[in-house]
């Protein structure tokens, strides 16, 4: 009998520490994201870390003709998209992928600076400056 | 020998019809932005399409109501030209008879100094005309013609100026609507140079760009570098494909960085790409390979820099890309792990820490393209891992097609492609065998779960992208650098 109580004993205190070995490894993975091979991802989703963007840029009618480096890049850290020899006044239509991440490009044409969001696949764009009520 | 091109000298006018020598204005664009950008300058005028404020055609420039007689109350400035001779016109014509105290137009010439804010000097006034309003003398409704002689002191000169027209009053509100303003003269502003005079533009090579903006001044045959991105992007294969592996996906790991150098034409002289492989978490001898989706293989002249070794399964045309291919396909690499070689017998290179460290190797390969053909947009690389040898056995980016040669494996063990719908390695799940991150990342420690060392990954692809599309970045929780690799 007095074995039998001793096995009880340490049965329970076995059990005692286990749920709670147990107990603690939940808490430690409570917050654990799926292993990769247990994901279930939406056919849809594109893994790729870039996306596709159409520009049109409209040309400005020039009163001579006016050739520059037209550059596509990242306003915030100046990454460059694109770079080439354009006219002023040429309609210029690109394919450019650009990070996913980017959410809005600038074109620069020479001195000619203008922003425009990326959240769209379809950009339209122009370098008519902006009119105020006087400009020098 | 420098050779010095100067901008064209050309006079189209904005209206599409061409005046020789002459510099004008007429408001037909019906879009004030296009003279602005245009280098003209307008100071309380606007456009007007209202019938009875137009004089000719179908729009008007319009001044504000006069308030005072200065200068530079109200005005219309030319863009900087080279005068010429002979006389300024204009049409001018008032909105009422009267509400008016005094009216006067004021022609005035402002010279070019460099060190001043938008390169202007002083006004310099040289003729106006005035009118008084009486009940006898009442305002003109109707057109009148105007016309100032051009200055002796500018006319003809070789240096910039411009010339400003100031509408400007006193009395009432009445306002002037003015058109066709026509000055005698040469052009010589530069849009996109913050609409400053010409400057002679240096082109070393005589291609047509700037030295300032071309990175090859001296090689008329390119002008631009065109990046991939201005850091280093990172590849990540798992190469049990079709079968599931342990998605530590650093089986191969390489880093890329492409240039695609085009000339003067926008065209694609050449590819570089710069690829190191840095980790070989495999057994196997993997391969790498580049597919340009779309690019016959006779659009390519040469390669040059593969690291291939007389394998006897590559088999290479005469320009360098790999034959039997509809597209053009360059074998970069045979065996990783010849070019990253472990150091201690163990196959496995640069994921086990601890491990001897390899150095890796930057592979410059260089693909050069027929003259003229290729613009930036018609390259899309395709890049892939061929498994242990086998050529047939192919690994790309999930939905990328495979080339010709990779056959046999596609809907077997865990692989679910469908090759006549597009899709292509990817499981039941949507789960790829292969990552392309655009930075340069640290990887999995062998046998670490890829989610383990980032740990919003698997919310990125569950959110289809919505959330933590900034996964791979370094921001704070991001990663786990105790999973990732280290040396």
């Amino acid at each position: 009998m007095k074995k039998t109580n001793l096995l009880v004993i340490a049965a329970c205190t076995i059990a005692l520490f286990g749920l709670s070995c147990k107990k603690s490894a939940d808490v430690g993975n409570s917050n654990a994201s799926p292993t990769f091979g247990k994901l279930n991802v939406s056919s849809s989703f594109s893994w790729s870390p870039t996306k596709r963007i159409l520009l049109a840029i409209t040309g400005m009618p020039t009163t001579t003709t006016v050739v520059n480096t037209l550059r596509i890049v990242n306003p915030k850290n100046g990454e460059s998209y694109y770079t080439g020899l354009h006219k002023l006044d040429e309609n210029v239509s690109l394919k450019l992928n650009i990070p996913s991440v980017t959410d809005s490009i600038q074109i620069q044409f020479g001195s000619i600076r203008k922003n425009y969001t990326a959240q769209f696949i379809g950009i339209s764009a122009d370098y008519l400056p902006t009119i105020t009520q006087d400009n020098p | 020998m420098k050779k010095i091109i100067l901008s064209l000298l050309s006079s189209v006018l904005i209206t599409g019809f061409i005046n020789a020598q002459t510099v004008s204005v007429n408001a037909e664009s019906g879009n004030r932005a296009i003279e602005q950008g245009n280098c003209w300058g307008f100071g309380s005028i606007g456009y007007t399409n209202t019938a009875a404020q137009i004089i000719t055609g179908s729009w008007s420039m319009r001044s504000n109501s006069p308030t005072n007689l200065d200068p530079g109350a109200c005005w219309i400035k030319s863009p900087w030209m080279k005068p010429g001779s002979g006389n300024i016109t204009l049409n001018i014509k008032f909105e009422a008879t009267s509400a008016a105290t005094i009216r006067r137009v004021i022609l005035s010439y402002i010279p070019y100094v460099a060190a001043n804010s938008y390169g202007e000097g002083n006004l310099t006034r040289f003729d106006s005309i005035t009118y008084t309003y009486s009940v006898s003398t009442p305002l003109p409704t109707s057109k009148q013609s105007l016309s100032f002689a051009i200055p002796s002191a500018i006319a003809n000169s070789s240096s910039a100026y411009k010339i400003q027209l100031s509408f400007v009053g006193t009395g009432g509100t009445t306002r002037y609507n003015i058109d066709d303003v026509v000055i005698p003269g040469t052009y010589f502003s530069d849009p996109s140079n913050n609409c400053l005079p010409r400057v002679e533009v240096v082109d070393t090579d005589g291609d047509g760009v700037a030295d300032k903006d071309d990175a090859y001044p001296n090689d008329s045959t390119r002008a631009y570098n065109n990046y991939s991105s201005s850091d280093y992007g990172t590849y990540l294969f798992e190469d049990n494909w079709p079968t599931t592996g342990d998605y530590d996906f650093n089986d191969l790991v390489i880093g890329y960085r492409y240039n695609m150098v085009t000339n003067s034409s926008n065209k694609v002289v050449e590819l570089k790409a710069n690829l190191v492989v840095r980790a070989s978490g495999a057994t196997f001898k993997n391969g790498f390979g580049i597919q340009l989706d779309g690019i016959s293989p006779s659009s390519v002249t040469k390669v040059t820099n593969s690291q291939t070794q007389s394998s006897s399964w590559v088999n290479t045309s005469s320009n360098g890309t790999e034959a039997n291919q509809t597209y053009a396909n360059i074998i970069v690499v045979d065996d990783a792990s010849r070019v990253l070689p472990s150091t201690n017998g163990n196959p496995i290179t640069n994921t086990i820490v601890g491990a001897p460290y390899t150095t890796p190797d930057t592979i410059n390969l260089t693909i050069s393209f027929v003259n003229n053909t290729l613009t930036t947009a018609d390259i899309k690389l395709n890049p892939y891992l061929i498994i242990n040898q086998t050529r047939s056995r192919e690994l790309h980016l999930a939905n990328r097609q495979p080339t010709s040669l990779a056959w046999n494996f596609f809907g077997t063990n865990d692989d679910d492609s469908n090759p006549s719908s597009g899709r292509y390695y990817v499981n039941k799940s949507n789960l790829p065998w292969a990552l392309d991150v655009p930075a340069t990342i640290p990887y999995p420690i062998e046998g670490v779960n890829v989610t383990k060392a980032f740990l919003f990954l698997a919310n990125w692809a569950q959110s289809n992208g919505t959330q933590n599309s900034d996964w791979y970045i370094n921001n704070s929780g991001n990663w786990d650098s105790g999973n990732m690799y280290s040396h």
